[in-house]
């Protein structure tokens, strides 16, 4: 599933995590990069963001923060002036699961030294102390960083080298790892409460760290650049690149905010004004908003400034995409042209594949040859052929789905009927050329949706059920889930003898399977399938 | 931080509308702005329950023949007295708020059978239709400033029960404690809930209807155990502890807590008229249920 936000690409992966497909470099971005440098990522970089009060440097740097969280970078708030639980209601839509993993609050003016507890020193003393203290706990995260990310980084390697062909998505956003953000709001606080050259020194300090650790970071300042004083220059020197953010009263007496990349070290950009909204929710929008270009796929309105993108499909919001992802994980990724399910069904499933047809030993032609001699069988079963209900085949290359829209017991009559033609055809034949096939039978809802080339496909729990049910015979073997075989004993008796239960089977994520097997002296196996034996 | 919260069910008849209302009441009781929505669109009865006949149904809403505010009647006055208010006289984005102040608003579906076959209308309708909930979802919250929205679902795996199941940040599957609700509930948890747990949701069990209180609460004298369960003899106590091991048991084989166990009261089961029990009668073993349910989920929200 590939996200699309501010033309960067990314992917989630298998941990629900977001992967950027720059894996050479540690790329980061800060909200609204591609308006103010032309660029979808910039490298690591420290930021002086300046503007007057009420400009909405904070609701930029909680941007930032989110950013990174939903990138599963790891990000610092440190701020003089607020509280962890004031911190925490700045992001709301954000789960505290998420929050906890991969973020840090730290007050530095909270800050207590036990060591100093008993000692009856000054308050500047104290204060340098809480200054200090800050420090050390930043430089120790940043250490515990760099050795996850370190022994993710090995873990990842190790699997490349034992399987160059899968790629490990299971470590950091990167090959170096997980990014680190930093925010600190707003200095102008810190130089009233801990006074101007220890919080020179602080951030001379701070930014050194940071920069040996390759994080970015975002440090607020309230004033103007028009009329820089020695503080502002001060910290000018010690950061990357500098932010400048202004308020003026719109045509319509609304107010209008704007943010321009005044500078940045080493990388070309255009220094232009660009106009950013704060919404209703918090999040900022950038650019000229009277351009709309798409519309949300999960709520349908009108998207304004830069979509969030989850494969092609474009949003408005992370609510939206959040709802888009949860039923994409039960419906499948291609749920319809629109992204959208329409139609839920119940189907039963006769899901078949050709055993050993993947063997080296058998050249193309002879498994070609196979798969239309089972594609041939089935068309002579007398259900697949006369069964005026509707139905749907879905080839898998090695094998086929079939789903009968109405009546369960089409399916198992299917499985029957080709054991009987299959019993024939591989009468006499070599070992090479015996045509042998496992059946897995299930029931199920799934969604009706349309694939790229405008067929009817289908997709959800009930397709995937018959294909775990299969997944665990062996040749010969007709294997019925346990909600398919009641319903088929619970309507006819001649059922009971026929489908016999087998057992339990735990496939991957602790699910257990009730198997029952269908058999009798004229078809199926009577023997356990080999998965079940190993597993018990 | 506003949430929605979804009653649903494997099969019917598990007590999710009433303890969806009674919920809904009890936390508007307590100081919430409370939307209770009635998405059992194939067979609603919250407009039974309230007695309500509102000109406009959520139905109209889905097909957008109409806006929110002409949609959500209030019934805070459900809350703090007996009579209903008409929805012309309070508007939701315009009436007063406040945390000591709680608000109920109910959203109802329409029992029409015509109105009931249009929302299972053509494939490029039910797109449209599921666009509009989630615009109802996200009004609810920015514009009318929820607190919490809960939602009445139809039982079963259906287009509109797994719609309103995609909205939800909890989820409480209700059941009973019969053979074929536990298996069919194992089942829906397997197939369905772990798709939406996986992006966050979080899904709780509720055993209802437990037998072993089936005479009129009024005739039982509550004790109080140490382990601060109230129950009213030997045989409760004993019935307690069955209970307790039942939903060890139930939170083992789905991997989901069992979050309340509802005692079966007959003096609501067989009730002929149905009524807000938080609201009634306080007292009732019921509402301190609720009361405790509405606890734990808040703790388990933050």
């Amino acid at each position: 599933m590939e996200i699309n936000n501010n033309n960067n690409n990314y992917r989630i992966n298998s941990n629900s995590q977001i992967e950027s497909d720059n894996d050479e470099d540690l790329m980061v971005q800060i909200p609204g990069i591609f308006d103010l440098t032309g660029k979808n990522n910039i490298p690591p970089s420290l930021f002086l963001l300046v503007g007057s009060a009420g400009t909405g440097k904070s609701m930029y740097c909680r941007q930032f923060i989110i950013d990174g969280i939903l990138r599963s970078d790891y990000c610092i708030y440190i701020s003089p002036s607020m509280t962890e639980k004031k911190f925490r209601s700045l992001f709301p839509k954000l789960e505290a699961v998420a929050l906890n993993r991969s973020s840090k609050f730290i007050n530095p003016y909270l800050r207590i030294d036990t060591r100093n507890i008993a000692k009856n020193s000054n308050d500047t003393a104290d204060d340098q102390d809480k200054l200090r203290l800050t420090l050390a706990e930043i430089h120790e995260i940043l250490v515990n960083q760099k050795r996850e990310n370190d022994q993710n980084n090995s873990s990842s390697i190790h699997g490349h080298l034992e399987n160059s062909k899968i790629k490990d998505l299971s470590s950091s956003s990167s090959s170096k790892g997980i990014a680190i953000r930093v925010v600190v709001d707003s200095l102008t606080q810190f130089f009233v409460l801990f006074g101007e050259s220890a919080v020179l020194k602080f951030i001379g300090e701070l930014s050194l760290l940071l920069k040996e650790f390759e994080a970015s970071a975002i440090f607020t300042l309230t004033g103007s650049l028009t009329s820089p004083n020695s503080l502002t220059n001060a910290v000018s020197s010690m950061v990357d690149g500098i932010l400048e953010m202004r308020l003026e009263e719109g045509k319509d007496a609304s107010l209008a905010r704007s943010i321009r990349m005044v500078s940045i070290n080493g990388i070309h950009h255009k220094p232009a004004w660009i106009q950013f909204n704060i919404t209703d929710d918090g999040g900022l929008v950038f650019g000229d908003q009277s351009t709309i270009t798409s519309n949300c796929t999960m709520c349908g309105k009108p998207i304004k400034g830069t979509p969030l993108f989850d494969s092609e499909f474009p949003f408005d919001s992370i609510m939206c995409m959040e709802t888009y992802r949860k039923l994409t994980a039960l419906y499948g990724s291609n749920i319809s042209e629109t992204g959208l399910p329409s139609q839920v069904v119940n189907i039963n499933f006769f899901f078949i594949d050709i055993v050993g047809l993947s063997n080296p030993s058998l050249s193309v032609k002879k498994q070609i040859d196979k798969i239309e001699i089972l594609n041939k069988l089935i068309g002579l079963c007398d259900v697949f052929a006369k069964a005026k209900e509707k139905k749907i085949v879905l080839p898998t290359g090695d094998g086929m789905a079939i789903g009968f829209f109405m009546n369960p017991e089409s399916s198992l009559q299917l499985a029957i009927q080709l054991h009987s033609k299959l019993s024939i055809y591989n009468r006499g034949k070599s070992d090479g050329e015996i045509l042998g096939v496992r059946i897995g039978l299930g029931s199920g809802p799934v969604f009706i949706v349309n694939d790229i080339n405008g067929n009817q496909n289908v997709w959800g729990p009930g397709i995937i059920l018959a294909r775990r049910v299969m997944d665990i015979g062996d040749n010969l073997h007709i294997l019925v889930s346990s909600n398919m075989a009641e319903s088929l004993i619970a309507l006819k008796d001649e059922y009971k003898t026929m489908l016999k239960p087998i057992g339990d089977y735990q496939i991957k994520h602790g699910q257990t399977l009730h198997i029952y097997s269908a058999y009798s002296q004229q078809f199926g196996n009577s023997e356990p399938p080999a998965k079940m034996v190993s597993q018990h | 931080m506003p949430k929605s919260i979804v009653f649903h069910s494997y099969k019917g008849g598990t007590g999710k509308t009433t303890l969806a209302a009674n919920y809904a009441a009890l936390l508007a009781r307590k100081g919430f702005r409370v939307f209770l929505l009635d998405l059992d669109v194939y067979a609603p009865s919250l407009q039974t329950y309230f007695e309500m006949e509102p000109d406009r149904w959520i139905n109209d809403f889905l097909t957008g023949d109409t806006e929110l505010n002409d949609v959500v009647v209030d019934l805070t006055s459900i809350v703090i007295g007996n009579n209903y208010v008409n929805n012309s006289s309070s508007t939701p984005s315009s009436a007063h708020t406040s945390s000591a102040n709680g608000k109920l608003w109910l959203g109802f579906s329409n029992p029409k059978k015509e109105e009931i076959y249009k929302l299972e209308g053509g494939k490029q309708e039910k797109v449209q239709f599921l666009r509009r909930f989630i615009v109802m979802r996200e009004q609810l919250f920015s514009n009318f400033k929820a607190d919490y929205v809960i939602v009445d679902t139809s039982p079963g795996i259906r287009y509109w029960s797994i719609n309103a199941l995609a909205i939800a940040d909890v989820l409480y599957l209700t059941l009973k404690s019969g053979d074929l609700d536990i298996a069919g509930t194992k089942k829906m948890v397997s197939e369905i809930y772990s798709s939406f747990t996986k992006f966050g949701a979080k899904p709780y069990l509720i055993l209802n209807k437990v037998a072993g209180y089936c005479v009129p609460h009024q005739s039982i004298q509550p004790i109080e155990h140490s382990s601060g369960t109230l129950s009213t003899s030997s045989i409760v106590v004993q019935q307690e502890q069955e209970k307790e091991s039942s939903m060890d048991s139930l939170s083992r084989e789905t991997g989901i807590s069992v979050i309340s166990a509802m005692p079966c009261y007959c003096d609501i089961q067989f009730s002929k008229k149905e009524y807000l029990t938080v609201l009634r009668n306080p007292q009732h073993l019921f509402s301190k249920k609720i009361e405790d349910l509405a606890q734990q989920s808040q703790i388990q929200m933050l």
